[in-house]
């Protein structure tokens, strides 16, 4: 089965190495780096998405947004172009999933398959081979390619045939993911300005029903002085905005969404756009004049009497 | 064999009752509804009573309220005994209230201290349960073979009131994981997505959180995961937000969840399970339901 990746940025890239010298792989990027550095893997390079398409069997897209999965398959030389009946496209992009569908009725009409298989968790999981990929569509396609997927990582669900649930139940993930980081954040901000140490805070909530993702990741690396996500802050405000959009869709109220939305908007307008999430540690200490480490402010009462 | 002097009420009070009365001599004041009456448990009707002649008194009460009329007028503790009375509050108060409580018993020969008991779940306790100990650590040292009578897992959180301010942490970010998984959950459910799949996904990926782990699967199965009510948990949250303020913390979140607390007790009443938040987002989400646990 010959493949083809077309994205090869910090996600795409990380997911894509796991395929060389497992199947014939051809890459595309318009960072010429990048695909020079898996040509030198044993990767080839193509010229454009719809070389890419013809020279494969099945092709996966891992890009920023829904808007570039529709310029990269249907746009000037896009992969549309080099695609033919029997093919597969994988959509790996943190995409929207009712434009995802748009995508495959239009790949239908020439006899090609599209399904969604975002993935879920840390950059460090993707290059460990152990993230979780979150696929939906038909299940013929999604068989077929399984021995890829699961090339990537073991960790491979299946959440139904309508193609974009796996980017639903990405954006599900991703909003519960958000919003427990800055809860617990905030709330450990509090217990500091008590005096509370961190490092017994995170003792108590790990072995509590306060324990989640957060707790067991990012506040032991705090402590430690460790780094324990690398995401654009840019992207992370871009996918909640799309939860966001998708609970006002069906008039599903989100108000604990709605608080940690504006959260990492304040985080984005005060960083810039080239923050990075982990930025965000700082944003929430600064709001609570506080710090997670060292010495915190006095527990003094900030009430004026 | 060790005495132990129990009052208060409510489930929790309920629940340390049982477990002490398996290993020590248990005499309990009920301030509530007769909830404490367990086999190997006496029961008496008055504070001065209760204090003569044990080894260490509990405090386990559901409001602050019941708390201040024990301690506002502690003769009673010192009945029948010359030596330093040791107080443990298991309850949920004010780190400060607590702090300055502490300061004035002291001067009166009692050591107050607190072990405030964590658990949203006294049937599958102490999974997810802990103690929270403030207070001198000679006092735990001397207490704890009690403490581990109620909850094995013990967390000494410094002085007196560090182990309410604890609680109060660990509390609104369970109440937080709560919220958010009910409203994700809603906003997957309306989207095309079942219970059952995001119960398999979100708790093998970086959603993961406490409450996905035992609320998915259990609104799956129809099953109940809690017996803390809506108002307890209110009544916390309150004393949580009133810290922050005091701190000059935001606290954005968990005062929203705070919130969310509050309306959801005054809609389905504050004796409702904390499990029943699930009915307020089906029909605020539009969902067919509830599916009441």
């Amino acid at each position: 089965m010959r493949i083809g990746y077309i994205g090869l940025g910090a996600m795409g890239g990380a997911l894509a190495r796991h395929l060389i010298g497992k199947f014939p792989l051809s890459v595309f990027d318009l960072n010429k780096k990048a695909v020079g550095d898996f040509v030198e893997l044993g990767a080839a390079a193509a010229s454009t998405p719809a070389e890419l398409a013809r020279n494969s069997d099945v092709i996966f897209l891992c890009l920023p947004r829904s808007s570039d999965v529709e310029s990269v398959l249907f746009g000037p030389n896009g992969a549309a172009e080099g695609l033919s009946s029997g093919k597969i496209v994988v959509d790996q992009t943190s995409g929207v999933p009712a434009e995802t569908r748009d995508f495959a009725r239009k790949l239908e009409d020439i006899g090609v398959t599209l399904f969604d298989a975002p993935v879920s968790g840390a950059m460090a999981t993707a290059i460990a081979g152990t993230i979780s990929i979150i696929a939906s569509g038909p299940l013929v396609a999604f068989q077929k390619t399984r021995p890829v997927l699961e090339s990537i990582s073991p960790n491979v669900f299946h959440c139904g045939v309508r193609v974009g649930n796996g980017q639903t139940m990405k954006t599900v993930n991703n909003m519960m993911n958000v919003s427990c980081r800055l809860a617990t954040l905030e709330v450990v901000a509090m217990g500091r300005k008590f005096g509370l140490p961190l490092e017994l805070m995170t003792e108590a909530i790990n072995a509590t029903t306060a324990r989640n993702y957060t707790s067991q990741g990012m506040l032991p690396a705090i402590a430690e002085g460790r780094q324990s996500t690398k995401f654009w802050l840019a992207l992370q405000v871009k996918d909640i905005h799309q939860a966001i959009s998708l609970a006002a869709e069906q008039k599903v109220p989100m108000p604990i969404g709605g608080v940690a939305r504006s959260i990492l908007q304040i985080g984005l307008n005060s960083l810039g756009k080239d923050a990075q999430l982990e930025q965000m540690i700082g944003v929430i200490e600064s709001m609570a004049d506080t710090k997670f480490v060292g010495t915190s402010s006095a527990s003094a009462s900030k009430e004026v009497k | 064999m060790t005495t132990i002097g129990l009052a208060g009420s409510g489930e929790i009070a309920a629940f340390v009752a049982r477990q002490l009365a398996i290993r020590y001599s248990v005499r309990v004041l009920d301030l509530g509804n007769g909830s404490l009456r367990c086999d190997g448990a006496a029961e008496v009707d008055n504070a001065t009573t209760l204090a003569k002649d044990v080894d260490v008194l509990v405090l386990c009460t559901e409001s602050d309220e019941a708390r201040d009329v024990l301690l506002s007028k502690p003769e009673w503790l010192n009945a029948g005994t010359d030596q330093k009375r040791i107080v443990i509050d298991m309850g949920q108060a004010s780190p400060d209230d607590t702090k300055a409580l502490a300061a004035n018993l002291s001067e009166r020969g009692v050591i107050l201290v607190d072990a405030t008991f964590h658990t949203e779940n006294t049937a599958t306790a102490p999974e997810g349960s802990a103690i929270f100990f403030g207070g001198d650590s000679s006092v735990l040292d001397s207490t704890r073979e009690l403490l581990e009578q109620v909850c094995p897992t013990i967390i000494h959180c410094g002085d007196v009131g560090s182990g309410h301010a604890m609680r109060l942490v660990v509390l609104a970010i369970a109440a937080c994981n709560r919220l958010i998984t009910y409203e994700c959950a809603a906003m997957g459910t309306r989207n095309g997505l079942t219970i059952d799949d995001m119960a398999t996904v979100l708790n093998k990926s970086s959603g993961y959180n406490s409450a996905s782990a035992r609320v998915l699967p259990a609104m799956a199965a129809n099953k109940r995961t809690t017996n803390v009510t809506l108002g307890a948990w209110a009544e916390d949250l309150r004393k949580a937000s009133a810290m922050a303020m005091r701190l000059g913390a935001p606290m954005l979140i968990a005062t929203m969840a705070r919130s969310t607390l509050d309306a959801a007790s005054n809609r389905l009443g504050a004796t409702a399970t904390v499990d029943r938040l699930a009915e307020i987002w089906q029909i605020d989400s539009g969902l067919p339901g509830p599916a009441a646990a």
